[in-house]
């Protein structure tokens, strides 16, 4: 125990600013922000096992990391000014399923303890606004700040009837009935657009078209890779739809070249500008067209990784089948396969014949051996049906 | 807490130095005007405040001021135009594009910013208004004879005066909330703001928070502090998230300029005018005005 001490002592005394390497600290899971200074998270100069001393609100961004959103509160009842209003039914684990796409737990619980517990607001916050410490807000300020940034955005609206319900008599139930409605609630599944086509000042090409299916499944991004600082708004605006307050929107969202680039850029960061603005709207994605191999059955069915390796940069594949085969050979290969059983004259050829230089992506031909056959015109043998596997 | 000697030489000192800047001629009457070290500030941000007018409903009911309904402060169709205080309104509220965030235009609220060297106290010729010891610049009904210099001197045109009334028209604006200041209460409005945008404080400690909170997060402002030193600083105090000229802030130098209204003052009392004579002018020169009005 007393070496323990006397080595926090020497590390407080010559290693202030970070956290040593001494050996000691293997028992104290080193904060994951090398600039945590000792006295960010313990309050006494020689903090021990026993008594750690641990500051209440560190002020600093320490939570070790994301705890999945069902350990937290489903559903939470504020009650600090029951005198003129009832509870205030705050649906936590609804917020906190949205939060991903705008800053996510961080949003709210900016400042936590290392000691993996989340800490709420009232933690920090002190409840009464007559007070000597003034550097951070309240508790009914903290509060106002976190929901209302949001919450006046998309209702254009602070009335304070939409949280708050007044109270009065023979509505003692109305906060307990929003809570068991808010209880069981999940967001509901954001409808995912397949293609997004935008115009741009850009003078060569104007249509930079975003496959949005695609990324978002075929390539497996997540929502958060993209939509990083997303507002609520985006989909969340009671107006929207209505002849909105024309002095407060008419003014656009300003976004620099980089801001607007900068979700593509972190894959197509080598591409040439051509390759996203061009005339008119791209068409869907097509395999064919963009590689000149058609995907037939098997094939089309697999993930792009699995031919093109992991997501961001996918690398070009040659048409071989030991590429992704291992260990094929022609003698074993059963031709029906692809849905054309060759005859038995064909069935005995290599594969070269047909396919030449063996490019399964381009068309067959016949004008090794024939001279008036064409492909897909005559057939070397019969088409089968190719749903079952045999 | 500060040692009394300190604050009792502190206060001398400021009394001495207020009498210099031109108070000798009434230093009888001795109007208050005291900068103490222990003065009281507000830091308004602009960045934080909703626009929801909960300080100007508080503000109109803790003055006994005829006051809407809560319900009806809701309605955004206020911010079509720029209002000012006025005598019905000590504070009020105004909405500016936010050039960035368009759904989260920039609200700023308006009252007397209980200037350190307020003009209106240099102004006015009879004594009636002062500056306390906890920042407020109050002023006494009794003493005031409407002649409305202060409103004059003002560099934030702040008073107003009761136009409307025929009889006993008064000089009315925000006063800090002195009585509930004097009970150990917040101001009205800072109590009320849901979402705490103004900070009540010592001066200096909101002087510091500013800082502190241009430091912490400095994209979300400009990098000025307004009525750090705006007329030789003031009471209350300002962020904001664009330019304040934007916001319709006066540009003013950190120079206190009560010039003009002492010039008067001073004018005055060089030749030794007695108060009935001067009552006497001043009836004439208000008479004269009201009637011009009346005609205008
Ligand atoms: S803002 Fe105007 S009324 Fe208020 S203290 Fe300053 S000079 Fe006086
Ligand atoms: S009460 Fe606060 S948030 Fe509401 S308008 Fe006034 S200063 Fe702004």
């Amino acid at each position: 125990m007393k070496h323990w001490s006397l080595c926090l002592i020497t590390l407080f005394l010559f290693s202030p600013t970070g956290f040593g390497q001494g050996s000691k600290w293997e028992k104290h899971a080193p904060p994951p922000h090398t600039d945590v200074q000792c006295q960010t998270c313990h309050a006494c100069p020689k903090p021990t096992k026993t008594d750690p001393c641990l500051v209440k609100c560190p002020r600093m961004h320490i939570l070790p990391g994301h705890h999945p959103e069902q350990t937290g509160p489903n559903v939470l009842q504020m009650g600090d000014i029951a005198s003129q209003y009832g509870p205030v039914v705050f649906a936590h684990k609804l917020h906190a399923e949205m939060s991903e796409m705008s800053g996510g737990c961080y949003d709210c619980h900016h400042y936590n303890s290392t000691a993996m517990t989340i800490l709420s607001c009232r933690e920090c916050h002190p409840k009464s606004r007559a007070r000597a410490d003034i550097s951070m807000p309240d508790l009914k300020g903290a509060y106002h700040r976190q929901c209302m940034d949001c919450h006046r955005q998309w209702t254009h609206s602070t009335d304070c009837n939409g949280c708050h319900l007044k109270n009065e008599p023979g509505k003692t139930d109305a906060e307990a009935m929003r809570a068991r409605e808010l209880a069981g609630k999940v967001h509901p599944e954001v409808p995912l657009p397949t293609r997004v086509s935008y115009e741009t000042r850009n003078q060569n090409g104007s249509y930079v078209t975003f496959f949005h299916d695609d990324h978002a499944k075929r390539f497996g991004l997540k929502c958060a890779d993209c939509h990083k600082q997303e507002g609520c708004v985006r989909c969340h605006d009671v107006t929207k739809s209505k002849t909105a307050d024309t002095k407060i929107r008419e003014v656009k969202t300003q976004r620099s070249m980089e801001q607007l680039h900068e979700p593509c850029f972190s894959c197509h960061a080598s591409d040439k500008c051509e390759s996203c603005h061009v005339a008119a709207p791209m068409k869907a994605f097509d395999h064919a067209r963009s590689s000149g191999w058609a995907l037939n059955r098997f094939h089309l069915a697999l993930s792009c990784q699995k031919c093109h390796g992991e997501k961001k940069r996918f690398t070009k594949v040659d048409t071989k089948c030991q590429t992704c085969h291992k260990g094929w050979t022609a003698a074993a290969f059963k031709h029906r396969i692809t849905g054309l059983q060759l005859d038995e004259t064909h069935g005995g050829l290599e594969c070269e014949s047909c396919h030449i230089e063996m490019n399964f992506a381009k068309p067959p031909s016949c004008a090794g051996c024939h001279e008036d056959k064409t492909y897909p015109a005559q057939r070397p043998g019969k088409m089968v049906s190719t749903t079952t596997n045999n | 807490m500060k040692q009394p000697s300190r604050r009792a030489f502190l206060k001398t000192a400021a009394l001495a130095g207020g009498t210099v800047a031109g108070l000798s001629a009434t230093a009888k009457a001795g109007p208050k005007n005291v900068l103490s070290p222990d003065r009281n500030g507000v830091l308004v941000d602009t960045t934080v405040c909703i626009g929801c007018r909960s300080c100007e409903y508080a503000c109109r009911t803790a003055h006994g001021l005829p006051t809407p309904p809560l319900e009806t402060y809701g309605d955004k169709t206020v911010f079509k135009e720029m209002r000012r205080p006025n005598t019905g309104a000590l504070t009020v509220v105004n909405q500016y594009p936010n050039p960035t965030k368009s759904d989260l235009p920039y609200y700023v609220k308006v009252q007397c910013m209980h200037c350190d060297h307020p003009a209106c106290v240099s102004a006015c010729i009879v004594g009636a208004f002062s500056k306390q010891e906890n920042g407020a610049i109050i002023w006494d009904t009794d003493k005031c004879i409407g002649c409305r210099y202060c409103m004059a001197a003002c560099p934030f045109q702040i008073p107003s005066f009761e136009y409307e009334k025929a009889l006993n028209p008064e000089i009315r604006k925000c006063d800090f909330c002195y009585t509930r200041t004097q009970e150990n209460k917040l101001p009205a409005c800072v109590d009320a703001c849901p979402v705490e945008a103004l900070t009540f404080g010592p001066r200096e400690e909101v002087v510091r928070i500013a800082k502190q909170r241009m430091a912490t997060y400095g994209n979300r402002y400009v990098n000025h502090v307004y009525g750090e030193l705006e007329a030789g600083g003031t009471g209350w105090m300002y962020l904001a998230g664009r330019d304040f000229a934007d916001l319709k802030f006066p540009k003013l130098g950190a120079s206190p300029a009560p010039g003009v209204s002492e010039a008067i003052q001073h004018g005055i009392f060089a030749y030794f005018v007695p108060p009935v004579a001067l009552y006497a002018i001043l009836g004439a020169i208000m008479w004269m005005t009201k009637t011009r009005e009346e005609g205008a």
